[in-house]
C-alpha cells in the first residue's frame, strides 16, 4: 500500500496508475485504500470513487481467482462476442459482472481491449484467446476450471 | 483586449475569453440554460443553451455556455430554426430520463416540443438530469467535494463515495439550493438534518432562545474555522435567526429616548 503510493511520490495526477496498481494487488479496490489513498495524495474520496466506478478496470468488488474479460467493442461485438459472453455467462452461472459463488471466476464484459484485428476477443488473466466461436470460448474456459483443479 | 462578435446581426464588443452565453446576455439577447450557474465553472452539460455560430465560413452549433469567444469576427445566431431543432432535441432527452420534472415540462410548453412519442417513456420518477451544479457547488463554492458522478453510460449518476453518508458533506444544502430540478431533498426533523440523495445525516445545533434547530453543528464549526475561531465553541450560543432579531430589537428599543430638538427644519 505504502509502497505503491510511494512508487509515485504522493503524485495526485498519479491518482489512476496508482489505482491501477492498487487494484491488481488487491484484486479489488477496499474502501480503507481509497481512503488512504485520498488522504496521501489529498484527493478528495469522491475523485477517486468517481474514477473507480467509470473504469471497467477497476472493481470495488473483490474479484475472483481467474478474470474473464470478454471484449464487447465495436469490432468484437459485429463479429458476436455478445453471444459468446451469454455462453460464458450461462456456464459459469453467473451475470457479466460476477463472480462465482467459489471464488474462481469473475466474469467481465469490457469496452475495447485494443486488439480489434483478434476479434470476437476473450481475455482470461490477460491472456488473449482471439478469433474464438462460441464453442471454442466453452473449451477454453473448460480447459481454465481443470488445469486449475 | 476587446473583441468584435455579431449577434442576431447586432455588432457587439467584448473582452476577449467571454463566453457566448454571457455576451449575448450582456447585450440583452435571452439563451435558455439549465446547468448554468452564475457562481459556478460552465460545464456544458445541459445543451439547451445551443447556438449556430459561423467563424470565418467554418459553421457550427455549440453549446454557448462553454464556448469562448477568442477572436474578433465570429457570428453568432441564438434563434435560428437548426438551433431550436437541435434544443428540443435537447429538451426530448432530458425529458425522456426525467417525465415528472416540472421546469422540463414548462419548457416543453413553452417551446412547443412535440413530446407525443415521449408517452412511451415509463416515469421511474427520476428528477436528476445530471447537469453538475451540485457536484460544481460542492467543489467550487463550498470547497469541499462530497459528492460526485459515478458510474458512466446510462448509470452515471450523481453519488456520495461508496453510496454512503458522505464525512466530507458539513450539511450546507447548496446543492439542493442550486438543483434545478428539485431532485436534492432536504428533511429536517428530529434535531437532524438529512440530504436525502447522499444520505447525509447531520445533528443540529438548537437554538439558544426557542430550541429551535438553526444548522448542523460541523457546518457551524467549518464556518467559525473560517472565521479563525475555535472549533470546540461551534455549538455554543448559537441563535436562529428569528430570536437574534428580536434579541436586537429587544436591545435597541431598552436604549434611552434620544429627543430631537423639534421638527427639523430647513433654514
Amino acid at each position: 500500500m505504502e509502497q505503491i503510493i510511494d512508487k509515485y511520490r504522493g503524485d495526485s495526477t498519479a491518482m489512476i496508475a496508482i489505482l491501477h496498481d492498487l487494484n491488481a494487488a488487491f484484486r479489488y479496490l477496499p474502501r480503507e485504500a481509497l481512503e488512504i489513498v485520498s488522504d496521501r495524495l489529498s484527493v478528495p474520496l469522491s475523485y477517486l470513487y468517481s474514477a473507480a466506478t467509470f473504469y471497467r478496470s477497476f472493481d470495488l468488488e473483490p474479484c475472483g481467482e481467474h478474470e474473464i474479460q470478454v471484449c464487447l467493442g465495436t469490432a468484437c461485438h459485429v463479429r458476436g462476442s455478445e453471444r459468446i459472453l451469454d455462453a460464458l455467462s450461462r456456464r459459469l452461472g453467473i451475470k457479466p459482472g460476477e463472480t462465482t459463488a467459489d471464488g474462481k471466476f469473475t466474469l467481465k464484459r469490457v469496452n475495447c481491449l485494443g486488439a480489434c484485428a483478434l476479434g470476437p476477443l476473450v481475455s482470461i488473466d490477460q491472456k488473449h484467446h482471439g478469433h474464438l466461436t462460441i464453442h471454442q470460448a466453452e473449451r477454453l474456459l473448460e480447459a481454465y476450471k481443470d488445469e486449475h483443479d | 483586449m476587446m473583441i468584435e462578435v455579431k449577434i442576431n446581426g447586432k455588432p457587439a464588443e467584448v473582452p476577449a475569453g467571454t463566453t457566448i452565453l454571457a455576451a449575448a446576455r450582456s447585450c440583452g439577447v435571452n439563451i435558455p440554460t439549465l446547468c448554468h450557474h452564475e457562481a459556478l465553472e460552465p460545464f456544458g452539460a445541459c445543451r439547451l443553451c445551443l447556438v449556430a455560430i459561423d467563424d470565418a465560413g467554418r459553421q457550427s452549433i455549440v453549446a454557448a455556455c462553454n464556448y469562448p469567444l477568442e477572436h474578433s469576427g465570429l457570428v453568432v445566431e441564438t434563434g435560428t430554426s437548426a438551433v431550436w431543432q437541435a434544443r428540443k432535441m435537447s429538451l426530448k432527452l432530458l425529458l425522456a430520463r426525467c417525465p415528472g420534472v416540472k421546469v422540463l415540462q414548462d419548457l416543453a410548453r413553452e417551446w412547443a416540443v412535440d413530446t407525443k412519442d415521449l408517452l412511451l417513456t415509463e416515469d421511474r420518477g427520476e428528477e436528476c438530469i445530471l447537469c453538475g451544479r451540485c457536484v460544481r457547488v460542492c467543489r467550487e463554492v463550498i470547497g469541499k467535494s462530497a459528492i460526485s458522478f459515478a458510474f458512466r453510460g446510462v448509470e452515471r449518476r450523481v453519488s456520495a463515495p461508496f453510496d454512503q453518508e458522505p464525512d466530507a458533506c458539513l450539511g450546507c444544502t447548496a446543492c439542493a439550493f442550486v438543483c434545478p430540478t428539485g431532485a436534492v431533498k432536504v428533511i429536517e426533523q428530529n434535531g437532524r438534518r438529512l440530504i436525502a440523495p447522499w444520505h447525509s445525516n447531520l445533528e443540529q445545533v438548537a437554538c439558544k432562545e426557542c430550541g429551535r434547530a438553526v444548522a448542523p453543528l460541523k457546518m457551524l464549526a467549518h464556518l467559525r474555522g473560517l472565521a479563525g475561531e475555535e472549533n470546540e465553541q461551534a455549538g455554543e450560543g448559537v441563535f436562529c435567526s428569528r430570536c437574534r432579531r428580536l434579541k436586537t430589537a429587544a436591545a435597541v428599543t431598552a436604549l434611552p429616548e434620544v429627543k430631537f430638538p423639534g421638527p427639523f427644519m430647513i433654514p
